[in-house]
């Protein structure tokens, strides 16, 4: 039904309601705003009812929210704790990333390290760098006398007092690694090999990329050959106890840091371009090898290496996939399958061992020749020298009486 | 089995005077199970309604409105269904209850709309203790304590449902308060108010021909058009209601309502000019007439006569303010541009 609206009659309250409302058809609306459109008492009441409709809801919304108030404020107290939870939420998340993340990296590094190991060649073999010796005082000389960079240092200084140039090298740090010139290998000499510890300094110098990239160039200076067996052992000693004082300083834990530190060091005493690739040990932390360029060799973390018995690698020496390294206490061990299991060597060797390298069997000259097998070889303390082929069985060679 | 019943007509009450309407009411039939599914919809029984009673009222309203059919004509089952689930039978039945003076009825109705209602009467009149008043002289109202004709009669009976009870409530309240006020106000005494003289007329008076040529004009234009459009005129120019007011009560949003309000202020002006110059006005006459003194247009062709028939003046706060000023807006948002251009017209023949 729809009343029609009469000359001087305002719409009952109930069209009005229903206009408020928004209730009506359309032609019943038409005839309300018609009317209204002229009359203020009705524009009046309808905009005075609408107005207290809306003040209604607001309170009888308080109203209704009165009971639960003390949920809200429950709620609202979780709401303030809502921030440092999210907070801690986020930090325990980056943290569980970054230990995943750290994991990840270090088999990654692994799995380099083996790898390198494989492809470990007689020519990689002898064109293992200079000592660190004289790298550093290479890399000393060259802040006086560029010039007189490369040249005269080849052969010319022993590995003694390489710890004490390694700390130079350490302590001036970033200077040193605008000063020193770039040097370049002889030809037939490849370069690219990082000492253990070497890696372990750059990875712990707070100096960071620079420092790392003028230590990866000084590894890249060709090697010296006038080194005595007393030196090289010493070297290892020094080196290694150099990491471990290096470990302390920088704050790592014992046994967490992934130096595997090799001596290089050859054995007979000759000029570099004609030093026998034979004699020139081989080390596998090589920044080149691992896959790192040459700017994040020295921050890239190096792989850790622990033998069975907890202890880290002393050196380490591998052909294929077999892998023999002496430990801290000089006991041997021996990995077949890439450093994935090790099982102890019991001595066969007098003494305490202190090196083991691996000997490149020669080369193929043809084609029904067979390639002799890589040996391996351990020097002890007293530099006497045991050569095995499988890592398992060793045989005394050059021994004094034999 | 038909469900037959004989029942009383409601009243119909398209205005505020309550129209007595008796009558006769012929015999309809209602299906027992469309009562059956409303008596479960209404939800009635659980403050105590009687399912005769029930019946009876819902018949009775439907009867009292045809439901929802112009009166005399026929009506099929599905036109009684939609007219009951068209209206909410609910606060129908109840107000219908409370009329009837059931008991039950009643205190379900104060116990749901005593509150609701006293703050509403609050919020219409400004003041708790007013708004208090006339909550409570409207609950002796509605109980029917006001006789005619030696008979008791109670508002809630001319309630249809056509939209919720607390609404038509308010909406009856409001009723009361502007009807209280616009017989009383004008009883209330003038204090120490000083009233300015009137200023002489600077401006020319315009020919009293040129007047109400324009006054036609203008209730041409305005009555061209539409009604929510006019609607909107006389809320926002002659009330003087906000944007958000008229926003809400057409649902609108203020952008829209200010587009529509700009929209039709330019199409009544256009209307304007094109009903001076069929007038017989030339076009600078044209621009002569919408360039007078908007306030000398409103004293002559009483703008506001134009936009509303009823006699009393406006009640909105503003208009009682100044009245003047309210009815100057309309005219001034007309006859701006016009203005503007006379001015200038002025200034460079100047």
């Amino acid at each position: 039904m729809n009343p029609t609206i009469q000359p001087g009659m305002h719409p009952d309250a109930d069209s009005l309601t229903a206009f408020a409302e928004q209730l009506l058809p359309n032609r019943e609306r038409e005839q309300i705003l018609a009317h209204m459109a002229t009359c203020s008492r009705c524009r009046e009441v309808v905009f005075l009812a609408q107005q207290a409709g809306e003040a209604e809801p607001a309170t009888a919304s308080l109203k209704a929210s009165a009971p639960p108030k003390l949920r809200a404020s429950w709620l609202g107290g979780w709401r303030r704790a809502w921030v440092p939870a999210g907070a801690l939420a986020a930090l325990i998340g980056i943290a569980v990333v970054v230990h995943f993340r750290r994991v990840e990296t270090e088999k990654q590094m692994a799995a380099n390290v083996t790898d390198t190991l494989q492809r470990a060649t007689p020519a990689q073999t002898a064109s293992s760098p200079a000592p660190a010796a004289t790298q550093a005082n290479a890399v000393e000389k060259a802040k006086s006398s560029p010039k007189q960079t490369s040249a005269p240092m080849r052969g010319t200084k022993g590995a003694s007092g390489v710890v004490e140039e390694q700390r130079v090298v350490r302590q001036q740090g970033s200077a040193l690694g605008k000063a020193a010139p770039p040097i370049v290998s002889p030809p037939g000499v490849a370069g690219g090999a990082i000492h253990g510890t070497f890696a372990a300094l750059a990875k712990t110098s707070p100096i960071g990329g620079p420092m790392a990239r003028q230590i990866q160039q000084q590894n890249v200076v060709p090697q010296q050959s006038a080194t005595s067996q007393q030196d090289l052992l010493r070297q290892a000693q020094n080196l290694n106890q150099t990491a471990a004082d290096k470990r302390v300083i920088a704050g790592a834990p014992l046994g967490g840091v992934a130096e595997t530190v090799s001596v290089q060091a050859p054995t007979e005493a000759a000029p570099a371009p004609q030093a026998p690739a034979a004699q020139l040990s081989y080390i596998p932390m090589s920044g080149k090898d691992l896959g790192l360029s040459s700017a994040a060799a020295g921050m890239k973390k190096i792989p850790k290496i622990l033998l069975p018995n907890g202890a880290q690698a002393l050196s380490m020496a591998s052909a294929e996939t077999r892998i023999v390294a002496i430990d801290t206490s000089g006991a041997l061990f021996l990995s077949e399958d890439n450093g994935r299991h090790w099982q102890p060597i019991p001595a066969q060797w007098m003494g305490r061992a202190v090196l083991v390298r691996n000997l490149p069997g020669g080369t193929k000259t043809t084609a029904l020749q067979a390639v002799p097998p890589t040996r391996f070889e351990l020097v002890n303390d007293k530099l006497q020298t045991w050569m095995s082929i499988d890592g398992k069985t060793w045989t005394a060679e050059n021994l004094p009486g034999k | 089995m038909a469900y037959l019943r004989d029942v009383d007509a409601a009243p119909l009450q398209p205005v505020d005077e309550t129209l007595p309407v008796e009558a006769q009411a012929p015999s309809v039939t209602v299906l027992p199970s469309l009562l059956d599914e409303l008596w479960r919809e209404c939800g009635a029984g659980q403050w105590g309604l009687g399912r005769d009673e029930f019946d009876r009222i819902v018949l009775r309203a439907g009867m009292g409105q045809n439901f929802g059919l112009d009166p005399g004509a026929e009506v099929t089952n599905e036109q009684q269904a939609a007219f009951f689930r068209g209206v909410k039978l609910a606060d129908l039945v109840l107000a219908k209850g409370c009329a009837a003076g059931n008991g039950r009825a009643w205190e379900h109705f104060m116990a749901t709309y005593s509150q609701p209602l006293t703050r509403a009467a609050i919020a219409i009149s400004g003041s708790e203790t007013v708004g208090r008043d006339l909550a409570d002289a409207f609950y002796a109202e509605l109980y029917g304590l006001t006789t005619r004709d030696g008979e008791r009669r109670c508002p809630l009976d001319s309630y249809r449902g056509r939209g919720s009870l607390l609404g038509w409530l308010r909406t009856t309240l409001t009723q009361r308060f502007v009807d209280h006020y616009r017989r009383t106000y004008r009883e209330e005494a003038l204090e120490e108010q000083t009233f300015d003289a009137p200023m002489p007329d600077s401006v020319p008076q315009p020919e009293p021909s040129m007047l109400t040529t324009l006054s036609e004009a203008v209730h041409r234009a305005l009555r061209d058009q539409p009604a929510e459009e006019r609607f909107l005129l006389a809320a926002y120019y002659v009330d003087g209601r906000t944007l958000a007011e008229i926003g809400a009560l057409l649902r609108l949003h203020e952008a829209t309502v200010s587009r529509r309000l700009r929209r039709t202020t330019d199409a009544v002006r256009k209307r304007l000019l094109r009903n001076l110059e069929r007038s017989g006005m030339s076009r600078k006459a044209t621009e002569e007439a919408l360039g007078t003194d908007p306030r000398d247009v409103d004293l002559r062709i009483d703008l506001k006569k134009l936009l509303q028939s009823s006699p009393p003046e406006s009640f909105s706060k503003q208009a009682l303010a100044n009245p003047a000023a309210a009815k100057e807006t309309l005219a001034s948002a007309l006859l701006s541009e016009e203005r503007e251009t006379v001015s200038e017209k002025a200034k460079s023949a100047g």
